[in-house]
């Protein structure tokens, strides 16, 4: 073989320019179909980059070869050894370093070269050996046992003889070595009078013996016991060391020639240290020693040093994030730090002094190791791959020079966020508006400091105070970030989710079960199935820890409103969104509920995700994750809690146009009574037109709304104080007059005037509306008797508009209908049409709402007001018809502030008020900002107290004439035998009470409640829906596909309320299901039993939504519980007794007893890994990842003793699994603390070791053999269904956990007898061939488990007694 | 014919304890000759304590009524009476004890279960297990919980015979 072997020249391997593996003894597979050469002058590959996430096996040379070269040091800008040949120089990084070689010419017999885009190519050397070893082994040393280097090459090697009274030696071990560095150093003795000092400290940890401390010692020191700390400086030329001490660090060494010298580390702070001069010597010993600190502290994860090691898994975001293992994060962006070029993609890495943090956060779980100026990198596997090598480039940009600041979980924190906020605008921002430059903050960074509390910002000192003082420089204590939230890109958000979802279903599997036995489900589902298994889970988001950031937009597709950045969209339920909502803005939603729905037969096919939701691999990966399609996600948020970041990047969006449309003119007051479904198109119908339409009812009040025109801007609007004062006390005086009986009421428009006059703007319309509405105003006269209010009330108007540039204006409130008696005021009813382009604003109309639309001549409003013949009519919302949202409130407020400098008790603020001062404009600016916190309403007119009372007087008959309610039938509300009393009713229509109506009868209502459950129904709906027969006939004849199809099970004041009706034509209900809080609107009742019908007219809103949480599932399933099967007894009046009381009888009451656990009988442990099938009510949010589908326990209370079963979380009770275990569990068992990514203390809670035991084994079975009445007699044995046997350690424990079961206090148990039967079943079930035998003890039944409260207990019994 | 609550541990107060008389099996004692109890729990304050390290710790349990001896074994793993049972097993129940007698302190509020034993004449209690009890409450619960035994069960067990 030797002969064929070739030696290569690294000039020959930076020709190829790709990366190569390659060995003098390649003794196989010479064939291989890959057979690159060297000397081939094939096309060079790509140099691999970040974005290659597979990277390749390293091609291996096709022939043996070995390369001939001198590893030199020398300083350079990357620290690195060099290797050169004849051909030229390469970077690279040896295994098996020997100090020894430096300087020699060596053989590299197995190498791996990665060419680099700057420089020359990489080279690792593998294995490599010296030609002639006996020849350099003694080179410069005298001794044998050691090796010496001058530190400065050149300079004449000092013998041992050399002693000066400078020179000092120091002997000990490497502890940490800091990056190189520059000192700006003015030099007196040189000729330029200033000089940059390049170099190094080293820690080394020497023995304070006197024999290491004399002068006169020996190299050959026994010393091993190294505890002093001292600092040697490796300066100007010897600063080439770095990477051969890097090498070192953890070996013991000799350095002579040393200097000492008071260095100062910062500006005035000094440290004692010795400077390396031009005699130094570096002594290494040829065993080298390796050495371990004495102290190893406990790595707790909050910054404390330790030494790891991992299999590099990726180099993320230019080599600052490297990720090791699973979830360990080593972050490396200080840009001083000295990465090895090799620390490449599979390479393995030790790391010496890096911090240990555990971040906490609530979003994922992980393990961070940061790096600080004391870490050393030392390569110990080169990675086989094709992977590129990373090179922190030092970055001068502020964000660089802020993430520098941070704490290292806000490090990884602001990380992931600045790449997660390139990924949301990838397209919207250039790059260097996201990351920022030198002297401009990046959006990332705005965000991320906007973010951080200060406490995460740690003061930088540089690299000399930071490796001298490093236990004061904050590093090793890592604040709490456990409350940071993630900002995600939203495609990630939903895979987030799915998985989340999944996780939660596949946990809650064996709850479902049980949730059956509290009749919860069998009772709603008797009425059919659920509805079409599909599953739902509502979380909040503080469970979800992270933060949404987009636009809203409107789907072009569903029609729907989403929530968008680049990678994504989700849609979302805003029910307090503006009218003029601004697609522009960016939003930044903290508190939202999300909803993940999808359908189980998806979930069958679903795997349990990995270990870990939330990854951030693929934030930084950027791998488009896979989204099941058959999943929906909604977020439901409050605009109102929504923060708008119009952050500074957006072209700043011209809303003059929006407020110029708004700023001045007459507006149409409406209000909206109903909105209609959208309809579904009947075959043959030919009344509804292929184009979709939504129709929304309003009423259009009698009452316009005349504003006075300003510019729009912020505080611009100085109210002319004259003009408005006169308009006030105009309005007021009128009042006054108009309750004085007999007194003749004039309209004076006058005020009007000299309000447009005012305004300096062209007001036109509102002249021309006034005119129009008013023009007779000359000739209007009545008798005041008959006048309740004023024609017109001055008002102050307040717009919020989106762009923060909030306004107020003056206008006025005028009666519209002028020619018609005032007392008589009516309002016209109509139907607003939307198109389907429309349909958000149609989607954002609420019912009940008030709005104003502009005025326009011709427009279809004011001829609806012409024509008094027609009492409805249809007006058609186009995309140019602007709506705002209207709330009014008295000024009280107003009033109250301006009270301290006015004395005049009542309209003060509109009679005597010379002029409405700044500061309550600001004042009415600041109730807008904080109202826009609570109501979000565009447009809020502010009136005097009175004549709101007028107004609202006024509205409250309109409706009254107007939106008649129904009234329940007396019998209807007799039959039903729960009557629910405040449903709240405004039914404009009632279905004809003609009896031979093909259609089903009863009038429309109108119900508020939470949605507790939804069904879907089968064609049998007989016993339940009481008159749904005859429904179902009445509807056959036009509806034939369209048979009720869903029962909705709501809860109105306690009282459950079935609704029954399709779901399918309410298109934009998203969201809908159980746990949320809903208006019915229009729903038809159809009789008793608390039966409601959904209509074709009927429209569901949505309130709100809330996560149903397990009280509450409770308290529904004992409501149901009551409502189905009357008059069971409460909880509350099971009465307590004994064992020995307990009836063996079969129907025995349940009974409550309180006893202690004496032996635990049997016990199986199952891992969880079903998955559920029934409807999902209950959502556990601690749910474990294991079940216990039985145990029994022998309880005794001092009566007399029972056998007592239990599953799941009651059994988890009794074995006291949710307290934490002593610590001599763990000295019994011998179980030793590894570290573990959770929480401090989980690991000594007893459901951790549990779980983690459950783990290795599917199942286990305990059994007891030995006494049962005796806790420290019992025999346990234990078995696995698993192919791993139970370890010694796992085996001791879980005995150990049983026991401890047995030594508790007192439990509280609901409990009733058990059938022998069941309990056969049971045994059949669960105890092979009836292997144990069963006691003749009586058995029971565990229902419920709970704590005692001692002093409650001990008053029931003092009761007893004394009641005796 | 004497009643029998021999697997059952009964709760009775130290005086009640006490008065028991033993009878030809040393396991089983009479409770005023008709009711057979062999174990107990007790609750009251730790007034004595003595420790033999490996072999037994010996405390003294007042509830109020009367002082009541109690041994806690602590020697099983060189005893030959459990060298027939499991070596892993016993050295659970031996870990356990360990775990126990250094929570045994002078004044704190212990419950304790263990069989009905005698020693020089007078009732002694073998420790099975101790808790101790933080709670002020659980002793007036104790004393209560006493009383109604004895007239719901004890009492009536003993009259019915």
């Amino acid at each position: 073989m030797e002969e064929k072997v070739a030696v290569l020249t690294v000039a020959e391997l930076i020709h190829t320019g790709r990366p190569l593996t390659g060995t003098a003894s390649l003794h196989s597979d010479l064939n291989r179909p890959v057979t690159p050469t060297v000397s081939s002058n094939h096309r060079p590959s790509p140099a691999p980059t970040n974005s290659d996430r597979n990277p390749k096996v390293l091609t291996p040379l096709n022939h043996p070869a070995f390369l001939l070269g001198t590893l030199t040091i020398k300083s350079s800008h990357d620290n690195c050894i060099k290797f050169k040949d004849i051909s030229a120089e390469v970077c690279c990084d040896i295994l098996d370093f020997n100090v020894r070689a430096i300087g020699k010419k060596i053989y590299v017999t197995a190498w791996n070269f990665i060419p680099l885009k700057r420089g020359n190519g990489f080279l690792e050397i593998i294995k490599w050996k010296l030609p002639d070893s006996s020849s350099v082994l003694t080179g410069c040393s005298r001794a044998t046992t050691f090796d010496s280097f001058p530190l400065i090459s050149g300079s004449a090697f000092v013998n041992e003889t050399y002693t000066s009274k400078a020179s000092h030696r120091i002997h000990g071990a490497v502890e940490s070595v800091s990056p190189v560095s520059i000192v700006p150093c003015s030099n007196p003795a040189s000729l330029t009078g200033s000089t940059n000092i390049q170099g190094f400290l080293v820690r080394v940890m020497t023995c304070e013996c006197k024999l290491c401390s004399s002068k006169e010692n020996k190299t050959t020191q026994a010393c091993k016991v190294f505890t002093k700390p001292v600092f040697v400086y490796f300066c100007g030329a010897a600063s080439c060391w770095h990477p051969v001490m890097i090498k070192l660090s953890g070996h013991v060494i000799t350095i002579s020639g040393l200097k000492k010298k008071l260095v100062f580390i910062a500006k005035e702070e000094s440290q004692l240290m010795f400077v390396t001069v031009e005699n130094s010597v570096l002594h290494v010993p040829r065993l080298s020693e390796k050495w371990f600190p004495v102290s190893r502290t406990v790595i707790k994860g909050k910054g404390e040093c330790g030494v790891y090691t991992g299999v590099v898994k990726g180099v993320y975001m230019r080599g600052m994030i490297v990720e090791l293992d699973n979830e360990v994060w080593l972050l490396l962006n200080d840009k001083l730090l000295s990465v090895p070029h090799s620390l490449r993609e599979g390479a393995v890495i030790s790391l010496r002094n890096v911090h240990f943090v555990n971040p906490r956060f609530p979003w994922a779980k992980l393990l961070i190791l940061g790096a600080c100026f004391k870490t050393s990198i030392i390569v110990e596997s080169f990675s086989p791959l094709e992977a590129g090598c990373y090179r922190n480039v030092e970055s001068q940009s502020l964000l660089g020079k802020f993430v520098e600041t941070l704490s290292f979980s806000a490090r990884l924190w602001a990380l992931l966020v600045v790449s997660c906020i390139r990924k949301k605008f990838c397209g919207i921002l250039s790059e260097k508006e996201i990351l920022g430059s030198k002297h401009r903050k990046g959006v990332a960074q705005m965000y991320a400091s906007s973010h951080l509390p200060s406490s995460v910002i740690r003061a930088r000192h540089g690299v000399f105070t930071e490796l001298c003082k490093h236990e004061s420089c904050g590093c090793g204590n890592e604040p709490y970030c456990g409350n940071l939230k993630l900002v995600l890109p939203i495609s990630c958000f939903t895979y987030h989710c799915e998985a989340k979802w999944i996780k939660m279903l596949l946990q809650s599997d064996s709850d479902q079960h049980l949730s059956c036995e509290n009749c919860l489900i069998s009772s709603l589902s008797s009425s059919g199935k659920s509805y079409s298994r599909s599953k739902r889970r509502i979380f909040p988001s503080e469970d979800m820890g992270i933060v949404l950031l987009g636009s809203l937009k409107v789907s072009p597709y569903s029609g729907r409103l989403q929530l968008v950045d680049m990678t994504g969209s989700i849609d979302v339920i805003v029910p307090d969104l503006s009218l003029n909502w601004s697609s522009n803005s960016i939003y930044e939603v903290v508190d939202y509920g999300l909803i993940v729905e999808g359908i189980t037969e998806v979930l069958d096919q679903l795997v349990m995700p990995g270990k870990e939701l939330f990854s951030c691999r693929s934030i930084f990966n950027c791998a488009p994750a896979g989204r099941k399609e058959n999943l929906s996600f909604i977020v439901h948020f409050h605009m109102s809690k929504a923060t708008s970041r119009n952050l500074p990047f957006y072209p700043s969006v011209d809303r003059t146009n929006d407020l110029k449309e708004f700023g001045s003119g007459a507006f149409h007051l409406i209000r909206v009574t109903h909105k209609f479904p959208l309809l579904q198109k009947f075959q043959g119908d030919l009344v509804i037109a292929n184009r979709s339409s939504m129709f929304v009812e309003a009423i259009i009040l009698p009452w316009s709304l005349a504003l006075d025109g300003k510019d729009g801007s912020k505080h611009s609007t100085k109210v002319l104080k004259d003009q408005w004062s006169q308009a006030m006390e105009h309005g007021a005086g009128e009042y006054y007059q108009g309750h004085v009986p007999g007194k003749r009421h004039k309209t004076d428009y006058a005020s009007s005037g000299a309000l447009t006059s005012s305004s300096g703007v062209d007001l036109g319309d509102v002249d021309y509306a006034l005119n129009t509405c008013c023009h007779t105003d000359s000739r209007k006269e009545w008798k005041c008797e008959t006048l309740n209010f004023p024609l017109e009330i001055p008002c102050f108007v307040t717009v919020r508009s989106i762009s923060n540039s909030d306004f107020v204006s003056s206008g006025i409130l005028y009666c519209a209908k002028s020619h018609v008696d005032v007392p008589n005021l009516t309002a016209e009813k109509v139907l607003l049409q939307f198109n389907s382009e429309d349909s958000l604003k149609y989607q954002l109309l609420q019912i009940g709402g008030y709005y104003i639309i502009k005025h326009h001549i011709g427009d279809p409003f004011c001829s609806i007001k012409d024509s008094d013949n027609v009492s409805c009519v249809k007006a058609l919302i186009t995309s140019k018809t602007h709506i705002w949202s209207l709330t009014y409130s008295s000024d009280e407020v107003l009033m109250n502030n301006k009270s301290s400098h006015d004395p005049s008790p009542k309209y003060s603020s509109f009679s005597s008020c010379k002029a409405l001062a700044g500061d309550q404009i600001d004042f009415l600016l600041q109730r807008v900002a904080a109202c826009s916190l609570g109501c979000c309403s565009d447009v809020h007119l502010h009136l005097s107290a009175n004549a709101i009372d007028m107004l609202k007087l006024n509205l409250k008959k309109l409706e009254q004439d107007f939106i008649k309610p129904a009234v329940r039938s007396e019998e209807a509300s007799n039959i039903s035998p729960c009557s629910w009393n405040t449903v709240n009713m405004s039914v404009p229509l009632s279905i004809p009470t003609d009896s031979n109506c093909l259609f089903p009868e009863g009038n429309l209502v109108s119900l508020q409640g939470d949605v507790i459950a939804l069904h879907a129904f089968d064609d049998n709906y007989d016993d339940v829906f009481v008159s749904c027969e005859e429904l179902g006939d009445a509807f056959q004849l036009r509806f034939s596909q369209e048979l009720p199809s869903s029962c909705i099970h709501v809860l109105v004041d306690h009282q459950l309320v079935k609704v029954f009706g399709t779901l399918n034509e309410h298109v934009y209900l998203s969201g809908f299901g159980a746990g949320v809080n809903a208006t019915f609107h229009r729903i038809l009742e159809v009789g008793g039993s608390n039966s409601l019908m959904l209509t074709s007219v009927s429209f569901i809103v949505i309130n709100s939504m809330r996560v149903v949480k397990e009280p509450d599932v409770d308290k529904f399933s004992e409501l149901l519980w009551n409502s189905d099967t009357c008059n069971k007894d409460s909880r509350d009046s099971i009465s307590s007794g004994l064992i020995s009381e307990l009836a063996p009888c079969l129907n025995s009451e349940p009974m409550r007893i309180r006893c202690r656990v004496v032996a635990v009988h049997f016990l199986v442990l199952e891992k969880k890994n079903r998955l559920c099938d029934d409807l999902q009510v209950k959502t556990h949010s601690s749910t474990h990842l294991f079940n216990i589908p039985l145990a029994c326990f022998v309880l005794d209370d001092g009566s007399s003793s029972c056998c007592c079963w239990a599953d799941a979380e009651r059994a988890a009770t009794l074995l006291r699994l949710h307290e934490q275990l002593p610590q001599s569990a763990f000295e019994s068992s011998g179980w030793t603390l590894k570290w573990v990514a959770t929480d401090n203390n989980a690991w000594r809670s007893t459901v951790y070791h549990i779980e983690r035991i459950l783990k290795k084994y599917d199942r286990i079975t305990v059994k007891n053999y030995g006494s049962m009445v005796d806790s420290s007699c019992q025999n346990l044995s234990v078995s696995v269904n698993s192919e791993n046997a139970l370890s010694c350690s796992d085996e001791n424990l879980l005995k150990f956990i049983i026991s401890n079961a047995c030594f508790g206090t007192f439990w509280t148990l609901v409990a009733s007898s058990m059938d022998p039967s069941a309990l056969r079943y049971m045994g059949k079930q669960h105890l092979n061939e009836m292997e144990m035998t069963m006691h003749s003890m009586q058995n029971i039944w565990a229902k419920q488990v709970c704590y005692t409260n001692p002093i409650t207990e001990a008053r029931n019994v003092f009761q007893e007694l004394i009641n005796r | 014919m004497e009643n029998s609550l021999q697997n059952t541990h009964v709760k009775l107060l130290a005086f009640d304890l006490l008065s028991l008389t033993p009878t030809p099996d040393p396991t089983i004692f009479s409770r005023l000759g008709k009711l057979l109890l062999s174990r107990v729990e007790i609750l009251g304050t730790i007034t004595s304590r003595d420790y033999k390290p490996n072999k037994f710790l010996k405390f003294t349990i007042d509830d109020g009524t009367g002082s009541v001896s109690c041994l806690l074994w602590l020697n099983h793993l060189n005893s030959p009476y459990f060298s027939r049972r499991d070596p892993s097993t016993v050295r659970l129940i031996a870990n356990v004890a360990a775990g126990f007698a250094p929570q045994i302190k002078v004044g704190v509020v212990c419950r304790v279960r263990g069989k009905i034993g005698s020693y020089r004449g007078e009732v002694q209690v073998t420790v099975s297990d101790i808790v101790i009890e933080k709670d002020p409450n659980m002793e007036v619960l104790h004393w209560l919980d006493c009383m109604r035994l004895a007239r719901k069960c004890y009492d009536v067990e003993s009259k019915l015979n």
